[in-house]
């Protein structure tokens, strides 16, 4: 027998060995019934499954997690109390942190409010000052889940940067300015009346210049509703970006002041249908996607106009915002929060200028870019033939070989 | 000279060029019919948006391989040769890569070419609503950087740079394209930098800037 079959066979000794080991230990075991076992067994055996009976164990659970998550957030708290041995006034913001983020936090609160200062008004600062913000560093337990190098920061305004709820947020060192810009919004958000929030989705109202992100997506919003409203805002109809930005409140008859029939299969295509829309919508849904106009203008009358969605989100409507406080400049928040009226009318008094004149100033700045997103600028231009001419350099030099 | 060793350049990789000019051709066409088969891209405007960018995407892929495959095929000539036409020519070693560089840029000029062509056919081809517009010129734009980048790059680990150079550049970028993927909390602490170095690699003002900026033929 050849050393590789020797080999080969005793390998395969064992490994019958091991399977035969392995499966007399897990026979054994079974063989025998642990008695918590046994009892788990007779009780699920016995157990009432009836809805009600289902509803109280969810309930039970329910306590008990809530319990359990109140308890760890006492700990929590106990943990870090002690921590927040500093209370920073920086600015804008009151923060209590520990000693050694103090000279951080301070930097970065107090050149946020130098930049953010001149577009807030009184009541926006009172509440900023009223408000305590808490930043702290990650206790061990948080530090192996969510990494070293992250601040917890704590506040109890809803729509900070990680979501809706309140509570603390576990973020990286360099986004702390992000979070507190986000406080910022937040509190903004909440010193607007109804109309205004309810106009702009409820999201948070920052009063300094929009992310470039938020710009592109305004653009691509307008350009891509799938609105005959939107089409003519594009191509200079002021009075349709006023109707598609809902200047006026929600249009009385949206399928026909936003929409046109040739929209309504892409309109269509965005619904969600629910129980109370009836048995035929479905069915008027999937024939107006084949391409049946008739099923689309049925199935869109059949819904009525308060389940049409507006053509665009926040987006268009922020960059609205912004640029009415732009052209306002000092008092331009006070004056929009004074003032009474539709949206349009507040945002061209915030502004200072008719409603024209903003719409027509919002129009350059969010459509009139064409191709914005995809044309190479000048700095990736540059960049990029700086760097071939640079390789193509190294590739020059002189080397001893020819391979 | 260059005139002489531009033609030279062609015979030996036209049948690689003839690939992919027409690939840079026909992608952006074959993209119209092909998207409105499978039913992407004609309900809406945002569709047209999703299918310039898949377009752009192409394009780009076809691009960077038109790129490799030409420094691959090229400068293996020399190696089958053993060198000799380069050794033959009566000028210095620089000059001689100088223009075998800029015949390799003047022949993925004509490859941007082609993918501008598509792209006006393609932008001919389709009704676009009014909000949007084909940008067949900046894809191509796009494409004749990226495309010397590339070029660049290839020359320089083919030619600039040893064996063991080769592998470990070659190692280097997999690793760099990997952390820029993963994100940067998912790793260890002592590699997180890494993955921060990467990032830089691809903004605006970064090498590979070009590569990852968005690809699209269909815009506002």
């Amino acid at each position: 027998m050849s050393r590789t079959m020797r080999i080969s066979a005793l390998a395969l000794r064992t490994l019958v060995l091991v399977v035969a080991v392995a499966g007399r230990s897990h026979a054994a075991a079974r063989g025998v019934q642990r008695p918590d076992t046994a009892r788990r067994h007779a009780v699920m055996a016995t157990r009432d499954d009836s809805p009600a009976a289902r509803a109280r164990r969810l309930q039970q659970l329910d306590h008990r997690r809530r319990a359990l998550d109140s308890t760890g957030k006492r700990e929590r708290t106990v943990a870090t109390s002690h921590w927040f041995t500093d209370t920073v006034q920086a600015g804008l913001f009151r923060i209590a942190t520990t000693r050694r983020l103090r000279e951080g936090v301070r930097r970065a609160a107090t050149a946020l409010s130098r930049e953010l200062r001149p577009s807030l008004d009184a009541t926006i600062v009172d509440s900023l000052r009223r408000h305590l913000i808490h930043v702290r560093p990650l206790l061990p337990e948080e530090g192996r889940s969510f990494g070293p190098d992250r601040l917890v920061v704590w506040d109890e305004v809803p729509y900070g940067l990680y979501g809706p709820a309140g509570g603390e947020a576990f973020l990286p060192r360099d986004d702390l300015r992000l979070q507190l810009t986000a406080i910022v919004g937040a509190i903004t958000n909440r010193t607007m009346d109804d109309a205004m929030r309810t106009w702009l989705f409820n999201v948070s109202v920052v009063t300094v210049a929009p992310p470039a992100t938020v710009e592109t997506r305004a653009r691509m919003d307008i350009a891509t509703a799938g609105s005959f409203a939107a089409r003519r805002c594009v191509v200079g109809d002021l009075a349709a970006c006023a109707r598609v930005l809902s200047l006026r409140g929600r249009p009385a008859d949206p399928a026909h002041a936003w929409y046109a029939p040739e929209d309504y299969r892409d309109l269509a295509s965005r619904l969600r249908l629910a129980p109370p829309d009836g048995d035929e919508a479905p069915r008027l849904q999937r024939r107006c996607l084949t391409g049946d106009a008739a099923a689309c203008s049925t199935l869109i009358k059949r819904l009525g106009p308060d389940r049409l969605p507006a053509p665009t989100l926040e987006a268009p409507r922020l960059v609205l915002l912004h640029e009415a406080l732009r052209l306002g400049g000092d008092g331009a928040i006070t004056r929009l929060r004074a003032s009474t009226g539709d949206i349009g009318t507040r945002l061209s008094a915030a502004a200072g200028v008719e409603e024209d004149s903003l719409l027509s100033s919002w129009r350059r700045r969010v459509i009139s870019q064409r191709g914005a997103r995809i044309r190479p600028t000048g700095e990736v231009a540059l960049a990029t033939i700086g760097w071939t001419l640079l390789l193509t350099g190294l590739g020059l030099r002189r080397t001893r070989r020819c391979d | 000279m260059f005139v002489a060793m531009l033609r030279a350049q062609w015979v030996w990789t036209r049948a690689i060029m003839l690939f992919f000019l027409a690939a840079g051709f026909a992608l952006p066409v074959l993209s119209v019919p092909m998207s409105a088969r499978f039913g992407i891209g004609w309900i809406s405007a945002n569709g047209y948006v999703e299918v310039g960018g898949m377009i752009g995407l192409l394009v780009a892929i076809t691009v960077c391989l038109a790129a490799v495959a030409l420094v691959v095929q090229n400068w293996s000539v020399d190696d089958r040769g053993r060198h000799v036409y380069a050794l033959s020519l009566p000028i210095a070693r620089r000059r001689y890569l100088l223009y075998r560089l800029g015949g390799g840029f003047l022949l993925l000029g004509m490859l941007a070419v082609a993918v501008w062509l598509g792209g006006a056919v393609a932008a001919g081809l389709l009704e676009l609503p009014e909000s949007l517009h084909a940008y067949p010129a900046s894809l191509a734009l796009r494409a004749l950087m990226a495309a010397w980048l590339v070029h660049a790059i290839g020359f320089l680990v083919r030619f600039g740079a040893g064996q063991r150079a080769r592998g470990v550049v070659f190692g280097a970028l997999i690793l760099l394209f990997l952390f820029v993927l993963l994100p940067a909390e998912t790793l260890p602490a002592p590699l997180t930098w890494l993955s921060l170095a990467s990032r830089a690699l691809v903004l605006p003002g970064g090498p590979f800037g070009i590569l990852v900026s968005p690809w699209s033929f269909i815009d506002v």
